[in-house]
């Protein structure tokens, strides 16, 4: 089947007005958080996954939980706590009554990983072994239990949160398992006007209901049409020296990551950069992805895969800081 | 696309314009008024044609070509008319995306949308205010090009530009010779400035501060008459040379007949005295007796040692245990000074051993032999000196071990009455005279002998004029201003009528004169503080007392302070009175920080520290940070003597060679504390 100019241009605008609706609908219930609103569509896009780092009360749940409803997703929940098993999330095998022939036989009962969108909340409370129950899922989209590989329902997109202020009984997560999420996303806390608005819209009787604007095949053709967008070899390379100088011996490095940073960003940091442009120029109406949206999404694409060292843990340097001085200094050709 | 060119065409166009006009205005310009300036010069002072000034308008064209052949590539130049519109990299993206030509299928037809989007968008463009063109403003090496220009322009001509070819020659009369008259009183010498010699001066009439008939004062004195005689022109560098060589071979000569007198090894008995100065320091009692033998001064120390015990038998109690406890811990680290003093005794059974085995070797032939006999000979000499210092070593040990007795004797607990226990501590301090007066005699014998060796250095040096000289002594003065923490002149204790006045604790005593009125003393204390021995420095603004000059305004007084600490101090104050006095200090101090109420009338400053974590300052700060605030120069002097004071002890009693003899000399020459 041969697609025409026409068609694509058809296709390109219905994607931008479809994902205008869907941040809509989900701006209905969340004030404010635009970016994370932002963050979170691309991830859904992308099919990556995302890290949701913020202190409690700032919708964190409510976001993700709208996202789903907005989706038509099915959506599953899990608290994570130190006595969580990896049993408890991918699944566990049961015996089960069955005819009387046969008499009674194993079964295995799917996890709430065997959702469209898992909201993993507090996930750094759970053990490093439940942990990494998660990082088969996140990778490939499969679980393996009881012997058997088992697919996950697609789009499968994982929501972790994290809280930054309590420390104290936690697990941080590995290296390994930040890298395959595609965003860390801060969740700043409201302004003035944006608490006014969350106040009078909770304290009250109202309660918004969220219609369903997308569906589990729509997002799919939506994450194929985002890929074929194209991309200016000047912006890959861009991408490429950006990733480059937040590695300490790099020729590009700026002071702050020369000093501070033990090491820089995985080849996945790059993924998600050029990923996450081509999600959000089509997010603003544009047809292909420019500079600025690079330095848009270089912060939560990179500040979870920049390791400081010592000296910059010990001097409490944000990493944030870190990667804006890489984007300042980066030169554009 | 064509009209994305065309945009990026009239944009690189503006662009050659702004650079043009920007290095006309930057480089052309005050290079032109330069290169102008340096013509007229050439002109004026180097014969240089009129067609030199061509050069002035070279810049132009150089600047105009750079302009028209710098590159812009067409990708940055899309670059920045999107920055300035805010389009979202659309004609860059589709200027480079276009040029691709290997996207396929959806990705195709999004480039061929994103073309045309961006062609649409290039019509409405205008690239006037992409490139802004302006003049730069001036700087300031316009303004020097400038007054470059017009001082060239004003500069005299010379001489030979008056001289017009037309105009007839000048005649001239003959000059009057020019007769220079000789002066007969000084033989033409003229004076010698002596800027490095302070510091040897200085040394030298501290040597000269010894007993009458001592050898190291009277050669001293003459020292710094030569120096004198050669800085106020009544020597020539050549006499003052000949003159130090004499007092040198008058020292040597002192020195071998020295060296065949003494039975005790001086450095050996230097170290048993510092040892028990260390012993006496620790108890209040005694502190006398330790100040007297840290300075080898035989007289003080057995005064004061005697008084000590007066003190002990008539008040008894604690000042008799005081006395008790410190001859204890003499006799304690005599003992320990005595076992280490033997040093050389295994290098002398190696150096006999080596001797034995050369004597048994047979040469083979007479010249074999002959060298032999040399080795021999050189061999036998050496134990010979090793054997005399061993066994001065060994009188030296005895003494210390006859000290040790005597101290164990005087400091016995009962046993004895307080007759017997007098005549111990009597008998003990004429010993400890003895070892004292020896060691002094041959440090000041060691003194002389590096003073002499300072001043021949000196004497070279001297009068070397020139720039390098001049370069040298501008330098010199730096760093001394850098050593006394100085800023610059006229601070810290330099006034102008003064000179060299001494006082205590930076009170100027002037008992003759009206005497000056206030004066900035620094006041420096050292003492112990805890368990420590920290040197605490406190520096302070004070009041000079009025004083009085002796003679001609070269006034050297001495007081007392009332406190515990006892201090020098360099004041300056003028004769004949009235002027200000201003001085330095430095004391020492009792172990309270604050110290004991003194009759200074100094304004102290309580100074709170906030104390920082973290590294600490790195050596390069604190060796800088020095440099700036100045050295301890006083304290340093002192430590200087001591360390030099092992050296010689090291170097009489141990066999080194010859150049490590003279490296070791060398090395505290160079290290010689300056003024």
């Amino acid at each position: 089947m041969t697609i025409t100019a026409a068609e694509t241009k058809q296709e390109l605008e219905s994607l931008q007005a479809d994902l205008q609706r869907l941040v809509d609908e989900v701006q209905r219930v969340i004030v404010g958080q635009d970016k994370v609103i932002e963050s979170v569509v691309t991830c859904l896009l992308a099919g990556g996954h995302g890290l949701l780092e913020g202190v409690p009360g700032l919708g964190k749940t409510l976001l993700v939980r709208t996202l789903a409803q907005a989706t038509n997703l099915d959506f599953a929940r899990v608290q994570f706590t130190p006595d969580l098993m990896p049993a408890d999330i991918v699944g566990t095998s049961i015996l089960a009554q069955g005819d009387d022939a046969a008499g009674s036989q194993l079964q295995y009962q799917p996890g709430p990983v065997f959702s469209n969108i898992v909201l993993a909340d507090e996930i750094n409370r759970a053990t490093p072994k439940t942990q990494s129950a998660l990082l088969e899922a996140m990778a490939e989209g499969t679980v393996t239990a009881a012997g058997k590989t088992r697919p996950l329902p697609s789009p499968f997109l994982v929501l972790a949160t994290q809280n930054p202020l309590e420390m104290e009984g936690t697990y941080p997560l590995p290296e390994a398992q930040l890298d395959r999420f595609l965003f860390k996303i801060h969740v700043e806390f409201p302004g003035e006007d944006d608490l006014m608005h969350i106040l009078d819209r909770t304290t009250g009787t109202r309660v918004e209901d969220i219609d369903p604007v997308l569906d589990g095949p729509r997002i799919l053709s939506m994450r194929q049409l985002v890929r074929s967008i194209p991309v200016a070899e000047s912006l890959t390379r861009y991408v490429v020296r950006v990733l480059r100088a937040t590695h300490p011996d790099d020729g590009n490095a700026p002071d702050l990551v020369r000093r501070y940073v033990r090491f820089g960003g995985s080849p996945r940091g790059a993924q998600s950069m050029l990923l996450a442009a081509r999600i959000r120029c089509s997010l603003h109406g544009r047809l292909t992805p420019s500079i600025e949206d690079v330095r848009e999404v270089a912060p939560s694409a990179l500040r979870h895969r920049v390791i400081l060292n010592f000296e910059g843990e010990a001097e409490g340097i944000d990493v944030g800081r870190c990667i804006a001085q890489v984007l300042e200094t980066v030169p554009t050709d | 696309m064509k009209s994305i060119e065309r945009v990026i065409a009239a944009v690189v166009r503006r662009r050659r314009l702004a650079d043009a006009a920007w290095g006309l205005s930057r480089l052309a310009l005050p290079i032109g008024m330069v290169t102008w300036a340096l013509c007229n010069l050439a002109i004026r002072y180097c014969m240089a044609g009129r067609e030199v000034l061509w050069l002035v308008a070279l810049p132009v064209p150089l600047v105009l070509t750079w302009a028209l052949a710098r590159r812009h590539p067409r990708r940055q130049i899309a670059r920045l008319v999107d920055a300035h519109y805010g389009t979202h990299d659309l004609l860059g993206s589709a200027l480079e995306l276009s040029q691709g030509g290997d996207t396929k299928g959806r990705a195709a037809d999004i480039v061929a949308l994103l073309v045309a989007d961006a062609s649409a968008r290039a019509t409405t463009i205008d690239p006037r205010p992409v490139v802004q063109l302006h003049v730069a403003k001036p700087r300031w090496w316009d303004g020097l090009a400038l007054g470059a220009l017009v001082a060239s322009a004003a500069a005299p001509l010379p001489y030979q530009t008056y001289m017009c070819e037309t105009e007839p020659a000048v005649a001239f009369e003959d000059p009057v010779p020019i007769v220079i008259m000789a002066d007969p009183g000084d033989g033409g010498r003229s004076p010698v400035d002596m800027p490095e010699a302070g510091p040897l001066r200085d040394n030298l009439r501290d040597l000269a501060k010894g007993e009458d008939g001592d050898l190291a004062a009277r050669l001293a004195e003459q020292m710094l008459e030569v120096l004198d005689q050669l800085e106020r022109g009544e020597l020539d560098r050549a006499a003052a040379l000949e003159e130090l060589q004499r007092l040198e071979q008058e020292l040597a000569e002192a020195e071998s007949e020295y060296e065949a007198s003494i039975e005790e090894d001086p450095g050996t008995l230097a170290d048993g005295l510092r040892e028990m100065a260390e012993a006496f320091e620790q108890q209040e009692l005694t502190e006398d007796v330790a100040a007297a033998l840290s300075k080898q001064e035989g007289d003080d120390a057995e005064k004061a040692l005697n008084e000590a015990g007066e003190a002990a038998e008539q008040n008894g109690g604690e000042d008799e245990k005081q006395l008790q406890k410190a001859l204890d811990e003499a006799e304690r680290r005599l003992e320990d000074a005595a076992e280490r003093a033997n040093k050389t005794a295994k290098e002398l059974d190696e150096e006999e051993r080596r001797l034995r085995r050369e004597e048994k070797k047979k040469p083979k032939d007479p010249k074999e032999q002959e060298e032999q006999e040399r080795r021999l000979q050189k061999q036998k000499e050496r134990v010979e000196q090793l054997r005399r210092q061993h066994e001065r070593e060994q009188a030296a040990q005895d003494k210390l071990e006859q000290l040790r007795r005597d101290a164990k004797k005087a400091g016995q607990r009962g046993g004895q009455n307080a007759q017997q226990k007098r005549e111990s501590l009597q008998k003990l301090s004429r010993g400890m005279k003895e070892a004292a007066d020896a060691a002094r005699k041959s440090r000041r014998m060691s003194q002389a002998r590096d003073a002499m060796q300072e001043a021949k250095s000196v004497v070279r040096r001297a009068g070397n004029q020139g720039e390098g000289a001049q370069r040298r002594k501008q330098q010199f003065r730096r760093f001394s201003q850098a050593a006394k923490g100085e800023k610059g002149q006229g601070k810290d204790g330099k006034g102008k009528d003064g000179k060299d006045g001494k006082g205590e604790q930076g009170i100027t005593s002037d008992p003759g004169g009206k005497g000056g009125k206030k004066g900035q003393p620094t006041l420096m204390i050292e003492g112990d503080l805890g368990d420590g021995e920290p040197n605490m420095m406190m520096e302070g603004d004070g009041d000079g007392q009025p004083g009085e000059g002796e003679g001609e305004g070269e006034g050297e007084g001495e007081g007392q302070g009332e406190g515990e600490g006892q201090g020098q101090g360099q004041g300056q104050d003028p004769g004949d009175g009235g002027q200000p006095s201003q001085g330095d200090g430095i004391g020492q101090g009792s172990a309270d920080p604050i110290g004991d109420p003194t009759g200074l009338d100094t304004n102290v400053k309580n100074v709170r520290v906030k104390a920082r974590e973290g590294k600490g300052a790195t050596r390069a700060e604190v060796i800088r940070d020095a440099s700036q605030q100045g050295f301890a120069s006083e304290a340093y002097r002192r430590v200087f003597q001591d360390y030099r004071g092992f050296a010689q002890s090291a170097l009489d009693s141990e066999a080194l060679p010859a150049a490590q003899r003279r490296r070791v000399k060398r090395y505290y020459q160079l290290i010689m504390p300056r003024e």
